[in-house]
């Protein structure tokens, strides 16, 4: 002990200079802080702040500076011959650093209050204070600084490249620990600690490092005091932690975004059905609860064979810009599967192409950008003699653009919604357009327009998937209309009764689900507005899918979680997925 | 076979840098008070060899006693009855010389302040500047006098007359470790200055190639010489048979 004391005040001889330079720059820091901040309230929190600030950097100072200087010069190897051991020299360093910051600490406040008693008054000391109490938490921060700085500072020759490296190192730790904490969290382990367990947590992971310092210098004393037998010995307990959290993370990774078909956890939003209606390509979500949900995979089911395929993982499918309906896929038009996350469709940079072909089907991979998409890629809902674009003014006032190419006719519908205020019908040059609580037939050529109805209300109307028909709200009903002629296609439905949506389709079916308003647990009701038919499914809501196929009929989760084809009468045809 | 009596025993010990034997399979027995000199090429690995002997480095392979200690598990325990002066001092530049000897003092119950003083005025060391105002010679003094004011059982210079002027070479050749020798101290210095290591060697090791290649009486050993009894001479010969 007596050894360990020699070297302690020899240390803090030595290092007097340093002592009184941090003094100098804490006092005229401080002081700075009383010249330049207006008021008594900001002056004194930023007085406490700038104590706080000044320990940390004090702390990391002295800490950094413990072994890289003397063992540059040599120093340290002098010391090393004396009848001291490596652990008493070492324990040395640690109190010295100890012995300073807390000095610099204690100075920093004193300079802080005596700032306030020649400066402030009552109200500003009680700021103060308050401010000081408030960053007393943080001195947690203290030993983890100085337990970095000691350890970077057996590795590296100067004071300022040891800083440097210790917050580099914390700072690494940090990016791998978060992942790790997300990755425990989604099995169910919480490691998100309360202050309490904050401060132990951080009083731990200092002893661990102060113990690896020591580990490592006293290796190296072994060596000559070698920095090369000290910085080995440092580093692979840290990359020993980093790999098995690297892994960790990687396999909760893996494991996140690994979703099967038949996982109980697995969610269906949407998914697209090829035009002959013999394949499905099912997006899949992992439905983590209390986290959030990883990107999905797509899957592809041969609807007759039972077949499956992972297509993709992570992957998306590339819906309707505008509608976000799904985009059938066939050989002339082969679907694409957004094959990255994030799923910003901007983003957009690999593409699998799908090509199904009567028993069998092949994938390969494209690449394009989201704005070298064809327009089939874009929506379906615009006909093939229109084009649809629109664009946000200076004032963030979106215009629709429809475009006639044959006629090089251009319109720009102010203040609207592509598609939703504003939709190309079948008929060539004639435009739905819904403005001042009406729906009218707008003449591209001539700019006349005839009423379709009175009494819509809201800024949009709901086309079908493939934009043959819209869905229109009024004071009280839901109204469905052929968009090209503006005939109803069915009753209205009272809007205090009933729900009403399109289903989504790989063709031109116009067909809505309904739901009873007010009914908890009510069925949902599929309609075809075509024939006529009308069924009941137990369908569970969790699951957003619902999609009619061809002339095969509808996929959706049953309210017994499994994927179910039902015909157009609601007969059910086949499960497709058992969960 | 180890003798018992000995001070330094070393069997078969190695030391490898980077994969490069610096010392191998070296063996050396030093028998109490014996001055001897340790002499070799540059890089022949004998300030290595002393690293050893104070618990500085760890050997790779092989056996190492001195005074009794395993210098790698009791290294602060041998040093304390050890004296050693490495070739490269360095110490805080703004401590003066006497904080310097107040401090190492503090190390060695067997601290004599009356040798020190001895030592001081041998060598005419003075304690009151700063070691940034010292001399290189003054350094080497300062590192000796360090090294021997304990009392130390074994003393192992590393180059004690590097930087030395002509009188301080004589006093520490002669005064000092001629004092060491009728003391019953034991020594194993190194230095490149043979006329120097003549004046207080009685025995003297050749360190080859990591290996010590010849060890005998200094008479013996310039004896073997081819042409002369001189020291260098016989330096030189034993070097030209080693090599050939």
């Amino acid at each position: 002990m007596s050894h360990v004391l020699a070297l302690v005040r020899q240390q803090l001889r030595e290092s007097r200079t340093s002592f009184v330079l941090a003094a100098l720059a804490t006092s005229a820091a401080i002081g700075f802080v009383h010249a330049w901040f207006p008021g008594p309230a900001a002056v004194s929190e930023a007085a406490a702040l700038a104590i706080g600030v000044l320990a940390a950097l004090w702390t990391l100072y002295f800490a950094s500076d413990s072994f890289a200087g003397d063992s540059a010069s040599g120093r340290l190897a002098t010391l090393s011959v004396l009848p001291v051991s490596s652990r008493a020299l070492w324990a040395s360093r640690l109190c010295f650093v100890a012995c300073a910051s807390l000095a610099q600490l204690a100075w920093a406040i004193v300079v802080g209050y005596g700032c306030q008693l020649a400066l402030g008054d009552a109200r500003s000391l009680a700021h103060f204070e308050n401010g000081l109490d408030s960053y007393a938490p943080w001195a947690f921060a203290l030993p983890v600084l100085a337990s970095a700085g000691m350890l970077a500072s057996l590795v590296v020759d100067s004071a300022l490249s040891a800083m440097v490296s210790s917050l580099l190192l914390l700072g690494g730790l940090a990016a791998v620990l978060a992942p790790l904490t997300r990755a425990f969290a989604s099995i169910g382990v919480d490691l998100r600690l309360s202050a309490g367990e904050a401060l132990a947590g951080a009083v731990l992971f200092a002893f661990v490092l102060f113990m690896l310092g020591a580990f490592s210098f006293a290796r190296g004393q072994h060596r000559l005091g070698a920095r090369r037998v000290r910085a080995f010995h440092a580093a692979w307990p840290l990359g020993a932690l980093v790999c098995v959290a690297g892994i960790a993370t990687a396999a909760e990774h893996r494991r996140r975004v690994a979703v099967e078909l038949d996982s109980p956890s697995a969610k269906f939003h949407r998914a697209s059905a090829s035009i002959d209606g013999s394949f499905l390509a099912l997006p899949v979500w992992h439905d983590l609860s209390g986290n959030q949900d990883p990107p999905p995979n797509v899957w592809l089911l041969d609807l007759d064979t039972g077949r499956r395929e992972l297509l993709a993982r992570p992957g998306q499918l590339i819906l309707d810009r505008y509608l976000h309906y799904s985009l059938p896929w066939s050989f002339e038009k082969p679907q694409h599967v957004l094959q990255i996350n994030p799923l910003d469709f901007d983003e957009l940079k690999g593409l699998l192409e799908l090509r199904a072909g009567v028993e069998t089907w092949s994938v390969s991979t494209l690449s394009a950008r989201a704005g070298e998409l064809p327009s089939w890629l874009v929506t379906r809902a615009v006909p093939a003699w229109a084009s649809v674009d629109w664009e946000r003014d200076a004032q963030g006032v979106r215009s629709t653009i429809v475009r006639w190419s044959e006629r090089g006719i251009e319109r720009r519908f102010t203040d609207t919604i592509p598609l939703r205020g504003v939709l190309p019908t079948a008929v060539v040059g004639r435009v739905l357009r819904l403005r001042e609580q009406a729906l009218v037939h707008h003449d591209l050529q001539s700019g006349s327009e005839q009423l379709v109805l009175q009494g819509a209300t809201g800024e949009t109307m709901w086309p079908s998937p493939s934009g043959g028909a819209v869905l229109v709200s009024t004071e009280d009903a839901r109204i469905s209309l052929d968009a090209s002629t503006g005939a109803v296609l069915h009753t209205p439905w009272p809007s205090e009764e009933w729900s009403v949506a399109w289903i989504d389709s790989n063709d031109d079916a116009r067909a809505v689900e309904l739901r009873a308003i007010g009914v908890p647990d009510a069925p949902s009701r599929i309609l075809d507005l075509e024939t006529g038919v009308e069924f009941e499914v137990e369908r569970e809501r969790g699951h957003g899918l619902l999609l009619r196929i061809a002339q095969r009929g509808y996929v959706f989760v049953r309210a017994d979680g499994d994927l179910v084809l039902v015909d157009l009468q609601g007969r059910l045809v086949k499960v497709l997925v058992e969960r | 076979m180890r003798s018992a009596a000995s001070v330094v025993s070393v069997r078969g010990m190695s030391v490898k840098f980077g994969g490069r034997a610096v010392l191998n399979k070296l063996d050396l027995e030093l028998v109490p008070g014996s001055v001897t000199a340790l002499v070799g090429d540059n890089g022949a690995g004998k300030s290595t060899l002393l690293r050893v002997l104070v618990g500085a480095l760890a050997a790779d392979e092989g056996s190492v006693r001195v005074l009794g200690f395993d210098p790698t598990r009791d290294g602060a325990r041998l040093r304390a009855r050890v004296g050693y002066c490495p070739d490269r001092f360095e110490v805080a530049e703004r401590t003066t010389a006497r904080e310097w000897l107040e401090f190492v003092a503090r190390f060695y119950p067997t601290w004599n302040l009356a040798e020190q003083r001895r030592l001081c005025e041998l060598l005419e060391l003075e304690l009151t500047p700063r070691v940034a105002e010292l001399s290189k010679g003054a350094r080497a003094k300062l590192a000796l006098v360090a090294a021997l004011t304990h009392e130390p059982e074994l003393l192992l210079l590393d180059e004690p007359f590097s930087g030395l002027d002509v009188a301080a070479r004589r006093a520490v050749a002669s005064a000092v470790i001629g004092h060491l020798r009728e003391a019953g101290r034991t020594v194993l210095v190194v230095s490149h200055s043979v006329a120097d290591l003549e004046r207080v060697a009685d025995r003297v090791a050749l360190l080859e190639a990591g290996r010590i290649e010849r060890h005998d009486e200094l008479e013996a050993f310039a004896a073997h010489g081819r042409r002369g009894v001189d020291l260098e001479a016989a330096l030189l010969g034993a070097k030209q048979e080693s090599y050939s």
